[in-house]
């Protein structure tokens, strides 16, 4: 007979070993930049430090900055709201939730290119990051959501009928302990998706202003130093931006759950 | 007051559970059920507890009452504390003093996926005490506890329904005894 525990080792998180191993690959770029020996193909990795530290100086940086992330937390937040409230009612209702699937299989399964194209016909540059980190953010976001709530135990929601409790609680206390996981998986998945799918539909539609400009001007300049250093602040901002949105989240459920 | 259910009837399939049955339930009294496995204790308590559509019968006798209950499967909020699925159904100074009587003072707020399978037990049934109700139904409430703390519970329970209307399923005679049951219905 089979055991059904995994028999696979347990990898530790170790700090230390990640810091080697990012400056391993930091090392391996820096001497493949020696090599190529040209820094429109390859800009070494202190190139792009010093000139993410003159960026941070300018301004217009910050504004990039900002510009983009209001936009693309805004199309995270709406789907976040649409995509909780929309499940709660496919899960009431059947009807909603054969309405809803044809059109979330849809969503799912168009390029975000077609997606970006398509919404630059109907919404101006300047708000299609919201567009479009809406789009890729609300399948996800609808369909976790509603899976969690399809999982919440009968067995609880008998006894929550038995005893009467009111359904404020019923929602604080049993079907959020049940969707909170599935939650946490749709938003560290839908937060990166927003960014990648945001930033692209700057790179399409440039709008003035933006992170997407300032990267799609390096590449028509040619300033491989300046393409890289944008690059990694979206890297920062996205993970900081996730690793906050994640707290914040846990935090609510937790005052949630004591307010019970 | 009593409680008839007349002519009750419920099928799963093809499989006969109740076929027109009558049960009698004593106000004020503890009532037990007893019967062998697969007989359909739990299906009357679901029926009582309106979890469960008879076929047919008239269970008009149990219209507007509270219930309250312990199940076999203790049915607790596992990432939830002791005292905050106890004030799922009353105040939390209720529900901890409750706690505190069934002897889980030191786990009040602990969250219950860490308890043993009779701590979660006491807690189910702090909880049952602790809801407002008309008639307390107890599914094998005692599966788990040791003889002391039995014996503790059952003081307990009969402290808080004292004039109150409990239906118990058990398998245990002493169980029964400790109970003072007064009107046994045996399901063949």
């Amino acid at each position: 007979m089979r055991s059904t525990t995994s028999n696979k080792p347990q990898h530790k998180k170790a700090p230390g070993r990640t810091i080697l191993s990012v400056c391993f690959w930091i090392l391996v770029w820096e001497v493949a930049a020696k090599v190529i020996g040209n820094d429109i193909f390859l800009v070494s990795p202190l190139q792009v430090l010093l000139r993410l530290f003159r960026l941070t100086k300018e301004v217009s940086y910050w504004k990039a900055i900002l510009f983009s992330l209001v936009r693309i937390a805004s199309g995270f937040f709406l789907a976040t709201i649409l995509g909780i409230l929309f499940a709660f009612l496919a899960y009431r209702s059947d009807i909603i939730r054969s309405l809803l699937s044809p059109l979330v299989k849809t969503i799912k399964s168009i390029p975000v290119a077609s997606f970006i194209i398509l919404v630059l016909l109907w919404v101006s540059s300047r708000n299609l990051s919201i567009c479009i980190s809406f789009l890729m953010v609300f399948p996800v976001m609808y369909g976790n959501v509603l899976e969690g709530l399809d999982n919440t135990s009968k067995e609880l929601l008998e006894m929550a009928d038995v005893f009467r409790i009111p359904t404020r609680k019923r929602l604080t206390t049993i079907y959020l302990s049940s969707v909170m996981p599935f939650f946490h998986s749709a938003c560290t998945l839908g937060l990166g998706l927003a960014w990648k799918s945001g930033i692209a539909a700057e790179v399409i539609g440039i709008p003035v202003g933006s992170m997407g400009e300032s990267l799609y001007q390096a590449k028509i300049f040619l300033a491989t130093g300046d393409l890289f250093a944008w690059t990694l602040t979206i890297v920062l901002v996205s993970v900081s931006f996730e690793k906050l949105m994640l707290l914040l989240f846990d935090f609510i459920a937790r005052k949630l759950e004591c307010a019970t | 007051m009593n409680y008839p259910i007349h002519k009750l009837s419920k099928c799963f399939g093809d499989k006969v559970i109740f076929n027109n049955a009558e049960f009698l339930f004593k106000g004020g009294e503890t009532n037990a059920i007893v019967g062998a496995s697969g007989i359909g204790k739990t299906t009357l308590l679901r029926i009582l507890l309106s979890l469960e559509t008879p076929d047919t019968g008239d269970i008009s006798s149990l219209h507007g009452l509270r219930f309250s209950a312990v199940f076999q499967e203790y049915r607790l909020c596992e990432n939830l504390s002791a005292s905050a699925n106890v004030r799922l159904v009353t105040t939390r100074e209720q529900g901890d003093e409750l706690l505190k009587e069934l002897g889980l003072k030191e786990s009040i707020s602990l969250p219950v996926r860490e308890f043993s399978g009779g701590m979660k037990q006491r807690v189910s049934i702090a909880r049952a005490l602790a809801a407002p109700f008309d008639i307390l139904v107890l599914d094998e409430p005692f599966t788990g506890l040791d003889d002391d703390t039995k014996e503790r519970t059952i003081a307990c329970i009969k402290r808080h329904t004292k004039g109150k209307t409990i239906i118990l399923v058990t398998h245990d005679a002493k169980e029964r005894e400790m109970m003072q049951v007064k009107n046994t219905i045996s399901l063949a």
